[in-house]
C-alpha cells in the first residue's frame, strides 16, 4: 500500500512543481500576504518602483500604448495593488540578452565591491535594434529596486537627436552634466543626485545605470559608477565583436 | 559585425550569443529558435530546476547554467547538448545546496510553494520531498514526469544507472516512512 502511495506522492509532486514552474512568471501584480516575493511578484514590484522614481512610466516600458494607472502619488507598496496592465506584458525572462547583461552587472558589483547582485533579468520582446530595452535589477529581500541597470537599443530616428530619446527627467537632467568621451560612448555621471545615475550613451545603445539611494546602504562615488558602467559597456562590446 | 545566419536580426548585446547558436543550430543542436530568440529546452529546464531547488531559484539556476557552458563552448562541441544543460542545471542546483542555512531557507520557499499550489497535501509528506538531496530529485522528475528508465536517467545525468537506482529507492524510502508514521 505503501509503495502505491509513494508513488501517488511522487506523481503529484512532479506535475504540482511542473505547474508552480513556468506559471510563476504570469502572475499578476496584484499584491499578496508574501512568505517571499515570488520572482515576478518581485520584478513587478522593481519595475513599478523604477516607474515611480525614475518617472518612466509613460516612457519605456508603456511605449507601446501600455496603459498604466498613474502611480505618481502612491507608495512603493500602494504601487503593487493595481490591477493595470502587466508592464512587464512587452518583457520576457530568461533571453539571452538577459542572461549576458545579468552576468555583465554581477561581474561588475562585484569587481566595485559592492556586495550585491542581480535579482531578476527581463528583455523587451522588441528587438534592440527597434529601440528594444533589456533591464535587470537588483532587489532587496522586500522586493523592492536597490539598483537599476538598463540597456536601451537606440532606432535611427532616435540616433538623430540626442535629447530625444531622453524623455524621463531623471535621465534627461544628465544632458547637463558634462559628458566624458570614452572609446564606448558618452559617459555622464551625477553619483550626488537624489538618484545617483551613469549614462553611456553609443550609436547603437544607452546604457542607464541607476541606484535607488533610499534603498541602498552607502552612496557610490562617482568614480565607482564609473568603473561599473564602464566594465559593463566594454564586456558589452567584447561580445558584440 | 554583421548578422550571423543572415536572417537573424542585429543586437548589440544578442550578437555574440547568436553566434553560439548559428553553430549549434549549424550542428543540429537546437538550441533556440530560428529567431535566436528563446532556448528550445527553456521550458523543460525551467521545470528540471524547480523540481531540484523550487520556483523562485529555477530560473537563476538556468541561467547560471547556461551561461557556464556558453562561456565555456562546451553546448557547441556537445554530443549530446540536452544532457549537458541537464547536468549544468543539476551540478548548479548542487552547488546552491552547500550552504546549509541557505539551503533550509531554499527548502523552505520550496515547501511554501508547493503547499500554496496544492494545499491538501500533508505537511510532513512535503517536508520529506523537498528535503530529499537535488540527485534524488532529479532522478524522480526524470522517472516521474518524463517516464525516463534507470538507463535512460542515466544517460542524460552522466552518472551510472546502479546510482540512479540507488536515487531511487533511497527517495522512496525516505518517503515511505513519511508516509507509514
Amino acid at each position: 500500500m505503501n509503495e502505491m502511495q509513494v508513488d501517488q506522492e511522487f506523481r503529484r509532486f512532479v506535475e504540482t512543481v511542473a505547474a508552480i514552474a513556468l506559471e510563476a512568471p504570469l502572475v499578476t501584480p496584484v499584491r499578496k500576504e508574501r512568505r517571499s516575493p515570488a520572482p515576478l511578484m518581485a520584478i513587478v514590484g522593481g519595475f513599478t518602483a523604477v516607474l515611480l522614481v525614475l518617472g518612466l512610466s509613460s516612457v519605456v516600458l508603456v511605449q507601446e500604448s501600455k496603459t498604466a494607472r498613474s502611480v505618481g502619488a502612491e507608495s512603493p507598496a500602494e504601487i503593487l495593488d493595481y490591477d493595470a496592465q502587466d508592464p512587464l506584458d512587452d518583457f520576457i525572462l530568461d533571453t539571452e540578452n538577459a542572461i549576458v547583461l545579468r552576468s555583465l552587472v554581477d561581474a561588475a558589483l562585484a569587481d566595485a565591491g559592492v556586495d550585491l547582485t542581480v535579482t531578476k533579468a527581463v528583455a523587451e520582446r522588441r528587438d534592440l535594434s527597434d529601440g528594444g530595452m533589456v533591464h535587470v535589477a537588483v532587489l532587496d529581500e522586500d522586493g523592492f529596486l536597490v539598483i537599476s541597470v538598463d540597456y536601451q537599443g537606440i532606432t535611427d530616428a532616435q540616433r538623430e537627436s540626442e535629447s530625444e530619446s531622453r524623455t524621463d527627467t531623471i535621465v534627461q537632467n544628465l544632458v547637463s552634466v558634462p559628458g566624458e568621451s570614452t572609446r564606448y560612448g558618452t559617459l555622464r555621471v551625477d553619483a550626488d543626485a537624489p538618484t545617483p545615475i551613469a549614462s553611456l550613451r553609443s550609436d547603437e545603445g544607452e546604457l542607464i545605470f541607476a541606484v535607488i539611494q533610499e534603498r541602498m546602504h552607502v552612496r557610490l562615488t562617482d568614480d565607482t559608477l564609473r568603473a561599473i558602467t564602464l566594465q559593463i559597456a566594454a564586456g558589452l562590446d567584447q561580445l558584440a565583436r | 559585425m554583421g548578422s550571423p545566419g543572415g536572417k537573424i536580426p542585429v543586437t548589440r548585446i544578442g550578437d555574440w550569443w547568436r553566434l553560439r547558436v548559428v553553430e549549434a543550430e549549424r550542428n543540429h543542436i537546437g538550441l533556440v529558435t530560428p529567431g535566436g530568440e528563446y532556448v528550445h529546452h527553456a521550458e523543460e529546464l525551467t521545470r528540471f530546476a524547480t523540481s531540484l531547488v523550487g520556483p523562485s531559484d529555477a530560473l537563476d539556476v538556468v541561467h547560471d547554467a547556461v551561461l557556464s557552458l556558453m562561456t565555456s563552448g562546451r553546448l557547441v562541441d556537445a554530443e549530446n547538448p540536452r544532457a549537458l544543460l541537464y547536468r549544468a542545471v543539476l551540478a548548479r542546483s548542487n552547488s546552491l545546496h552547500r550552504s546549509v542555512f541557505r539551503r533550509r531557507r531554499r527548502e523552505q520557499r520550496f515547501a511554501e510553494s508547493l503547499i500554496v499550489a496544492d494545499p491538501e497535501r500533508r505537511p510532513d509528506v512535503t517536508a520529506a520531498l523537498v528535503r530529499l538531496s537535488p540527485q534524488q530529485r532529479a532522478c524522480i522528475w526524470l522517472a516521474y514526469w518524463e517516464d525516463l528508465s534507470a538507463d535512460q536517467i542515466a544517460e542524460r545525468l552522466g552518472i551510472a544507472a546502479g546510482t540512479v537506482k540507488s536515487h531511487l529507492a533511497r527517495a522512496r524510502e525516505r518517503l515511505r516512512r513519511v508516509i507509514g508514521e
